[in-house]
């Protein structure tokens, strides 16, 4: 279901996020 | 740090101590979604941004927030909140950790004694709001927020305690004896500890509901794919008729889940939450998860038990929250007591 809650500055800012789980975190994973 | 490089933290602090100035709990609401989608091992940003510092943002005396938001906003002050005890969890008149002025006059110290468990970061805090009582005869109206620094004597830090799941996030038990908190340590109104705790847990529990959907939903989304590719007797497991009902049962329980936590979210966005709604959507959406998480575990079998399969963490890494912030009953107590029973 498309969910409405979220404008584009939302989505915008969840790119960052993605951005930061994959440069910051994944990496150290399995430390 | 990267944390605040990025921007992922001190948003919703003010622009003058360096924070992006943005009352919109739909940024709060992304970083919980996609924290828990990764499901991987990082910094308590919801902790940080959901649950403690919107006590210093709200509580702060001016000299207060000069002193200690530009550390928290940066992420170079990470920040804790000490509630429970060991004899206190939902009860906070259970409460036993107290503090009395050494002198009189609004300008003494406070001298803090007590202990404190199941704090989260509570390791690594370099700041700590630590409920006590400063009048054990005035009841809900005798508690204080007092915020107790990293390297104040008296002040140390117990076992990290060894949990069930989320073993990045550090929870621990801290001491205090005979610690001397300076008055202008006191967050808020003295006095007013307990309401000022109450304020702020209609969102940090959709915070929690958040969290838990989000997870939720990506561990169904791998399970849809799981059940696609694995075969048994020759097809798919998903193309089994009661495999295929429980993973339709669980997009539909989802679904309304999302529904009510986003009718929830416009309710903080519009600053009209309350805690009633809060506490539905804790633990709606919590008992869900547990739910849905459960019957992923079931459908991936034997790998399903394995910790490398990332539906093993999620069982048991979202185990609790049904009970931090609030467990389930506590949640029902609150609706039941608003129907007036």
């Amino acid at each position: 279901m498309r969910r409405l809650i979220y404008e584009a500055e939302h989505e915008a800012f969840r790119d960052t996020v993605r951005g930061y789980i994959d440069s910051e975190l994944v990496p150290n994973t399995e430390r | 740090m990267a944390a605040g490089k990025h921007g992922l933290i001190g948003f919703n602090m003010p622009e003058e101590y360096g924070g992006g100035g943005t009352d919109d709990f739909r940024f709060n609401a992304v970083i919980d979604e996609e924290m828990a989608k990764a499901g991987v091992p990082g910094p308590a940003l919801s902790l940080h941004n959901d649950v403690v510092g919107p006590y210093f943002k709200d509580l702060s005396s001016e000299e207060q927030k000069k002193r200690w938001l530009p550390g928290i906003v940066s992420g170079e002050t990470i920040i804790a909140v000490a509630m429970t005890e060991p004899g206190a969890g939902s009860d906070l008149a259970g409460i036993r950790t107290s503090a009395v002025r050494d002198g009189s006059g609004e300008d003494a110290d406070w001298i803090l004694n007590g202990s404190k468990t199941f704090i989260s970061s509570g390791i690594n805090c370099d700041l700590v709001v630590v409920v006590a009582r400063t009048d054990p005869e005035a009841g809900h109206k005798g508690f204080s927020l007092l915020v107790v620094e990293r390297d104040m004597p008296g002040f140390t830090r117990g076992r990290k305690l060894d949990k069930m799941g989320l073993h990045a996030q550090d929870t621990s038990e801290l001491h205090f004896e005979d610690v001397r908190v300076p008055s202008g340590n006191v967050l808020g109104k003295e006095g007013r500890g307990f309401y000022q705790l109450m304020q702020n847990l209609p969102s940090e529990r959709l915070s929690i509901a958040i969290s838990a959907a989000a997870g939720a939903r990506e561990t169904w989304r791998q399970t849809v794919q799981y059940a696609k590719d694995r075969k048994a007797f020759g097809q798919p497991i998903g193309s089994f008729q009661h495999n295929r009902f429980l993973l339709a049962e669980m997009d539909t329980e989802l679904d309304v889940t999302e529904h009510y936590i986003d009718r929830c979210l416009q309710g903080v966005v519009d600053g009209e939450l309350t805690a009633v709604e809060a506490a539905k959507a804790k633990w709606w959406a919590t008992e869900t998860a547990k739910k849905v998480i459960d019957g992923c575990v079931q459908l991936h079998g034997g790998y399903g038990y394995m910790m490398e399969y990332r539906v093993a963490r999620s069982y048991v890494d979202s185990r609790i929250q049904t009970i931090f912030g609030g467990t389930t009953e506590i949640m029902k107590e609150i609706i039941g007591r608003d129907l007036g029973l």
